[in-house]
């Protein structure tokens, strides 16, 4: 029996655990008791990781579409090769390059999504590449970006424990994030205050000081009434604002209207508890913001991630340890997806396509022309798809339709392409619409990179082959670019293909497989070969030497309950599934402990509709509408109910549908709908 | 007593190297980045039982009880369905270096898996393997064996059991099984003399002193919670703690519960496999109409420990359920562990 050393491909923890091979086989996982995130722990998710790998489910020979009926016909690589090459090159001619859209995954390695983006721009000569973290994080990367320069979590996951007051707002940390989620437990014990910000009462809620429930979609209003206290309360600190930010006047001006009387009413939440809240974490010395996709996925997302950059600039609550603005990363490898620049307008590292000097350096390494126009990001793509005007996708890792906003919507957009590439692991539902699919290898049949939420950058190491018949993603799109006659991406391996990318991306230019192999992971930014990272960001000075206070206000989304659809829809997770589903669903334990969609609903309402535990519903929204199981829980505010989103038997996506797009990042409005409920 | 021998530290290896031909060796393995996990080995440099090695992140429990365990697989042919069963490994093994608590477990695992039904799969395999025992002198400080009467040094249990004396070890012979493992090289082991006694008598005694963990009072708790004293505050504090993640049950050494499932494994057919699983998860009582006696963690929490802990199971056990191996106090993503929930129940 072997036991590999490797990353869990679940959240974006970053947990170290072994897997247990046995010969051919993996046949468990145990935590890293060494490893300084999982410390001897792991979540149920982590704890099964084993379990899909050698699932039946799992595609074995790359497969065509033989008729529009849909069947498929098994086929040898060459002849897929041959046949993607061949349309993607006739569709580029056509319609031009613009016409093709790329979509990365947040479970590929890194190695892996800069190769994507590299075939995207060089090959396929377009800006259009994007991933879910259009979906999920989008505001972050924007937002932050604006305010410090990088658009990452500040501090570690290990500060936490340390910290004196956190915050933690739309994350259901125990759930979605449980390493994180330990130590603010662990924070607690130690005599921290934790406020959490959510309305659903959920586990973290449970366990905190003070727990407010605002009203859906309201939290821009919440952190812009908390500056305005703070500022009022004199906590504000002006030695930090004045050395190391710039335009505070602008923002102390706008949040002028934020009185108490209009928070009060549009959040619902009372002044004494949000006087409470601002002299708690402005008091503090040690205060840090953690938040999840609760705050992300709405139209005012990026403009609520600038207003908790505010808060924590105003109080100097950033550049120290335990502080900091700390997005919490959904998916394994989002925050390297990203760092790849697998997005329509950055190339890796965050380097600008709409600066020439990068792009002049790109074009020199890569030894190409690169394109000039911004890209399209997800949802744009999938409208202009809608629309005709993209013709072909290529999709890597991701199952579009249940994780897009609007499935219908994305469905129609996926079946109008003149012709669709799919590279997974599993005939998910998206990859049923393809016209090629290409079976992928697992993170335990491949060698590579992840970095976790806390910019973490880690080995994530081949215990198996890959499984007869699948390939890495890294060597499919070396082996396309091949193909397509293009040489500049002949890469043997992953490690070298690191180098690459060091070479030519500056927060990752003293990253190396040597270094990663003797440590536990570096976080970047990481600029030279003597460098070993920064646990916390901006310790002396911001990216651009100041940081700067950016103005928000509140936009309300056209998603408001009204006497026809009198309900507030949250959509989320649960802890024992994960994102969409097509690898926790392959675990028998995971799929035992919630097998099937459901619909939280608060016992007043419940009594309202006339329904009981276990009963089906219709659930309709302006939009869509879908039938589920009833779960009675006082977890769920009256007249707001809760859908995870993990299950294509009653996915919440089916609702939701409202084109509202945040302007700054692009993401739809996914939190907040409203919907009617009828029993059946 | 036990019939008794002396090694000296420098013929290790060479007994080590004795037991590899004998069978297969499951001993402590380093791994690069420093985590102790059981493994087989192939030479004796990859064994680590040098003065105070830390007990391995999940028990050697797993090589009776696997995470994952394939029992049968069956699948529909031409001529019908047809059924393969998948028996347990029968080849020989030595656990070279378990810790006594570990092997405490074990005893307790027996009872259990030969109790009712026999359950081939664990007896074939513990049949075939011997427990080579170290004991602990640098116990680590989640270490509370002492409270619980499973350790640092056993009277039965283990088939070899060696006390480190400092260049030589105190070898006591338990079963025959760990006689005929030190008759294959009788001149390797020597007699004991009256000077080892003593210093094995003093080490034991100095030992018992080096427990950090505040003694977790068993007795107290055990009867507080067979009378049905415990508060129920106590069980929602700390079910507002667990985060179902199964750790406690998987790192536990007395922890038993399996699931089976059938799983389509290939494309010829299916595999029966059990996998451990965990009183801690909501699907652990669920029925198939849905309703679920213990769907609050809490009531989860509290039948963790009620089963581990009452007057009714430790009778029908024998002992307690708890070995004082410290493991779920590393594991537990909430800071729920035995030590814990024993001295919070002592003082509900
Ligand atoms: S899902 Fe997240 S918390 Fe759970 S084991 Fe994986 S990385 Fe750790
Ligand atoms: S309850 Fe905890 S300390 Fe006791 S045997 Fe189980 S894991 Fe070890
Ligand atoms: S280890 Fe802790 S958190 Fe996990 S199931 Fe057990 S008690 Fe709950």
């Amino acid at each position: 029996m072997r036991n590999v050393l490797t990353v869990c491909p679940y959240c974006g923890c970053g947990c170290g655990l072994y897997l247990r091979v046995d010969g051919k086989k993996v046949l468990g996982t145990l935590p890293s008791k060494e490893h300084p995130i999982s410390h001897g722990q792991l979540c149920l998710k982590g704890w099964n990781v084993h379990s899909f790998i050698h699932s039946s489910q799992r595609l074995r020979e790359p497969l065509v579409k033989a008729d529009p009926a849909g069947t498929y016909r098994g086929t040898g690589w060459d002849e897929a090769y041959s046949l993607i090459t061949k349309r993607l090159m006739e569709i580029q001619k056509k319609y031009g390059s613009n016409s093709i859209g790329i979509i990365g995954s947040a479970k590929c390695t890194n190695e892996e999504s800069y190769l994507l983006m590299k075939f995207a721009r060089s090959v396929l000569g377009t800006n259009n590449i994007d991933s879910c973290v259009r979906l999920c994080h989008a505001p972050t990367i924007a937002g932050l970006g604006d305010s410090f320069g990088f658009g990452a979590m500040t501090n570690s996951i290990n500060e936490i424990e340390n910290a004196k007051v956190i915050l933690v707002i739309g994350s259901n940390t125990t759930e979605e994030h449980p390493i994180v989620g330990t130590r603010i437990l662990k924070a607690i014990d130690q005599g921290a205050n934790l406020i959490v910000v959510d309305p659903r009462r959920t586990q973290i809620a449970n366990i905190s000081h003070l727990h407010l429930q605002p009203a859906p979609g309201t939290d821009l209003i919440l952190i812009s009434g908390l500056i305005r206290i703070i500022i009022e309360e004199n906590l504000a600190n002006f030695d930090f604002i004045s050395r190391r930010t710039e335009n505070f006047e602008v923002v102390k001006e706008s949040v002028k209207k934020f009185t108490p009387e209009y928070v009060e009413k549009t959040t619902g939440l009372s002044f004494s508890n949000l006087r409470e809240t601002a002299l708690m974490y402005g008091h503090s010395k040690a205060s840090m913001i953690i938040y999840g996709m609760g705050i992300t996925q709405h139209i005012n997302g990026t403009d609520t991630v600038q207003a908790f950059a505010n808060l924590a600039m105003l109080t100097g609550n950033i550049g120290r340890e335990s502080t900091g603005v700390n997005p919490l990363i959904g998916q394994s490898n989002m925050q390297g997806a990203c760092d790849m620049g697998v997005l329509p307008d950055y190339f890796s590292g965050y380097q600008s396509i709409k600066d020439k000097k990068n792009v002049a350096k790109f074009e020199k390494a890569w030894s190409t022309k690169l394109p000039a126009d911004k890209g399209l990001s997800f949802m744009e793509m999938i409208k202009r798809a809608r629309q005709g005007k993209i013709k072909a996708m290529y999709i890597v890792g991701e199952n579009v339709l249940l994780s897009a906003p609007n499935i219908n919507e994305a469905i129609e957009a996926l079946s109008h392409l003149e012709f669709l590439v799919v590279q997974d692991m599993f005939l998910t539902e998206t990859a049923q619409l393809a016209n090629v699919v290409l079976p992928s290898a697992s993170f335990a049949e491949k060698n590579g990179t992840f970095t976790s939420t806390e910019r973490r950058v880690q080995r994530i190491r081949k215990c198996i082959e890959p499984l007869g018949g699948t390939k890495p993603d890294w060597q499919i799109l070396s082996e396309l670019a091949q193909r397509a006659g293009y040489t500049e991406m002949k890469n043997k391996n992953p490690r070298e293909i690191m180098e690459e990318i060091a070479s030519i991306t500056p927060i990752y230019e003293g990253i190396s497989y040597e270094k990663l192999d003797n440590t536990a992971g570096i976080q970047w930014p990481c600029f030279d070969k003597s460098d070993t990272g920064a646990t916390f960001l901006y310790k002396d000075s911001f990216a651009s030497g100041k940081a700067y206070f950016i103005p928000v206000d509140f936009t309300q989304g056209s998603e408001v309950p009204d006497k026809e659809y009198p309900y507030f829809l949250i959509a989320g997770r649960r802890e024992f599934q994960f994102h969409t589903g097509s690898m926790t669903r392959k675990s028998p334990t995971l799929e035992r402990e919630f097998p099937y969609g459901l619909v939280e609903i608060n016992p007043n309402d419940a009594d309202d509709l006339k329904v009981k535990s276990g009963w089906r519903v219709k659930i309709a929204s302006r939009h869509g509408e879908l039938e589920t199981n009833v779960s009675i829980t006082t977890a769920v505010p009256e007249k707001t109910v809760f859908i995870p989103f993990h299950f294509k038997e009653g996915a919440a996506n089916l609702l939701l549908g409202n084109s509202d797009l945040d302007p700054k990042s692009k993401i739809p409005e996914f939190k907040v709908c409203a919907v009617k409920i009828s029993s059946i | 007593m036990n019939n008794v021998k002396i090694l000296f530290k420098e013929d290790i290896n060479k007994f080590v190297q004795i037991c590899l031909k004998e069978a297969k060796v499951i001993a402590p393995f380093k791994t690069t980045y420093g985590d102790t996990i059981f493994s087989p080995v192939t030479s004796p440099s990859e064994v680590v039982i040098d003065h105070g090695y830390e007990n391995s992140i999940i028990p050697p429990k797993e090589f009776f009880l696997p995470q994952e365990e394939t029992m049968l697989t069956y699948g529909r042919y031409k001529e019908g369905y047809k059924f393969k069963p998948s028996l347990a490994d029968e080849s020989k093994r030595i656990i070279f270096g378990i810790r006594p608590c570990d092997v405490s477990a074990i005893l307790f695992l027996d009872r259990f898996f030969r109790s009712d039904i026999e359950d081939i799969y664990y007896l074939k395999k513990r049949e075939n393997t011997a427990l080579i025992s170290f004991c602990c002198h640098e116990p680590q400080e989640t270490c509370f064996c002492i409270c619980t009467d499973s350790g640092p040094f056993l009277t039965y249990g283990f088939d070899l059991q060696f006390i480190d004396l400092e260049d030589r070890y105190f070898v006591e012979i338990g079963t025959p099984k760990g006689e005929k493992l030190i008759k294959f090289n009788k001149n390797l082991f020597k007699d004991v003399s009256v000077a080892d006694e003593k210093l094995r008598q003093e080490i034991v005694e100095s030992t018992k002193n080096k427990f950090k963990s505040a003694r977790a009072y068993f007795s107290k708790t055990i009867r507080k919670l067979s009378e049905g004293k415990v508060d129920r505050n106590v069980w929602d504090e700390l079910g507002q703690r667990c985060f179902s993640c199964g750790g406690c049950s998987y790192v536990c050494p007395t922890c038993s519960c399996f699931d089976v499932a059938d799983l389509l494994r290939s494309r010829d057919g299916y595999s029966r496999i059990r996998t451990w699983d965990s009183c801690m998860f909501a699907g652990f009582t669920k029925e198939a109409s849905g309703h679920n006696p213990r769907l609050e963690k809490k009531d989860r929490v509290c039948r963790r420990y009620y089963h581990k802990l009452s007057y009714q199971y430790v009778e029908k056990n024998e002992t307690h359920g708890c070995v004082g191996c410290g493991r779920c106090i590393v594991t537990c993503l909430g800071n729920i562990n035995m030590p814990v929930v024993v001295e919070k129940i002592r003082r509900s």
